[in-house]
């Protein structure tokens, strides 16, 4: 290699990754449009539709899914065993609580929920279903112009984030209602998992990926 | 200036961290980064469908992207090598029953290291076909074609100097849209 052909030892990296590289490496193909639709048909999946007075409306049929999902019905399934073994142990005709959750702090989360705390209950009030907050210490003061919202998740295997659904902002009033309803169609055998998230309020319905606590009911 | 790559770029790394970024804007912009490193590892049934995951899962993780750690398209490429990988090793369970104990050890140590590879070679290719046109040619030229300056002055009619600094630009770029991966 001759001197002039060089730029070290500003460029050493980037050059030797340059050289590095194929002319296959450089032939980049343009993704099938399938790929785009799938996004999209699959987030739009994930967004809670509201009307009237905000509750939340399902339009998510199970046969709308993506194929992709289909093996994760297998882990599914094996949550929902799991899950209903505990809500048949758990149920009494004495008492309506059928599981309960600590929710958590972890890694990555964001730091508002750093010491934040609270339980989740799942409670059976004559065959409607809802989740209750308890115990909670939450940090609604975090962020102006932000809401802490309840959502339920269905993870896979792996705790990889399948689908989810929200179930409200949770009133910072510490009289206020903790009581969610679960949303018609979304089994909470399945959708295992009770997150709280800081919402931003910028219009954007969807999970900000800003988790602050989280726990399976069990 | 709306016709600098790196200018819009930025601006949406900017937006996608505020919240405010157009999903289809930042796919039109990465997917074929994270579609071809996907197609270069996986089949393409699986490339397709990892490419969708990728997207699906940055867009309701899209709090956890932080500008400061490294741009968009190195934050995307992340999680796509995590995804691949996780997919080599649910094929590997699989294929274990049927195969060997030594066979599964061994794919295990080697897949890692070869994901990263492609990643980086992924990554450089992706800003080199952003480059303006001149630049891409010489620097294909000079690196992947392995040759001198002067024989590209020679074989484009452009004066040396022109050669020089266009290599030098094109690798600014690249370093520019790079360097916190290989910081």
């Amino acid at each position: 290699m001759p001197d002039d052909s060089t730029f070290e030892p500003e460029f050493g990296d980037i050059e030797t990754m340059l050289r590095d590289l194929d002319p296959t490496d450089l032939e980049l193909e343009t993704p099938p449009d399938s790929v785009w639709e799938g996004i999209a048909a699959q987030l739009a999946l994930d967004e809670p539709q509201t009307v009237g007075g905000g509750a939340t409306v399902v339009a998510a049929p199970f046969g709308r899914r993506r194929s992709w999902m289909l093996p994760l019905s297998a882990a599914a399934a094996v949550i929902l065993v799991v899950a209903a073994g505990v809500f048949a142990v758990t149920s009494s005709p004495s008492s309506s609580e059928l599981a309960s959750a600590d929710l958590a702090f972890a890694p990555g989360f964001d730091p508002a929920g750093e010491s934040a705390a609270a339980s989740a209950v799942l409670v059976d009030d004559d065959g409607t279903e809802f989740i209750r907050i308890d115990d909670d210490a939450l940090p609604f003061d975090a962020e102006d112009d932000a809401s802490l919202e309840l959502w339920l998740i269905e993870a896979d295997a792996d705790g990889n984030v399948v689908d989810l659904v929200s179930l409200g902002d949770i009133d910072p009033d510490p009289d206020g209602d903790r009581t969610f309803a679960v949303p018609a169609g979304y089994d909470p055998a399945v959708f295992t998992v009770v997150d709280i998230s800081i919402e931003p309020h910028d219009g954007d319905a969807t999970h900000s990926g800003r988790s602050i606590l989280r726990g399976a009911l069990a | 200036m709306p016709a600098d790559p790196t200018t819009t770029s930025e601006s949406l790394d900017a937006a996608f961290a505020a919240g405010h970024a157009d999903l289809r804007a930042v796919y039109d912009a990465h997917g074929k980064l994270v579609y071809n490193l996907c197609r270069r590892a996986l089949d393409p049934d699986t490339a397709n469908d990892v490419t969708q995951e990728v997207f699906v899962s940055a867009w309701k993780g899209r709090g956890q992207f932080d500008p400061a750690k490294g741009n968009l398209g190195q934050w995307l490429v992340g999680i796509t090598k995590r995804r691949i990988i996780d997919h080599l090793r649910s094929e590997r369970r699989h294929a274990d029953r049927r195969a060997d104990e030594d066979t599964y050890i061994q794919a295990d140590v080697h897949s890692e290291p070869t994901v990263d590879r492609l990643a980086d070679k992924m990554l450089v290719a992706n800003v080199l076909e952003q480059l303006p046109d001149r630049s891409r040619t010489v620097i294909h030229m000079a690196y992947v074609d392995d040759l001198t300056h002067q024989q590209i002055a020679e074989q484009t009619g452009l004066p040396l100097g022109t050669v020089k600094s266009d290599i030098r630009r094109g690798l600014q770029r690249l370093r520019q849209q790079l360097e916190v991966n290989h910081a």
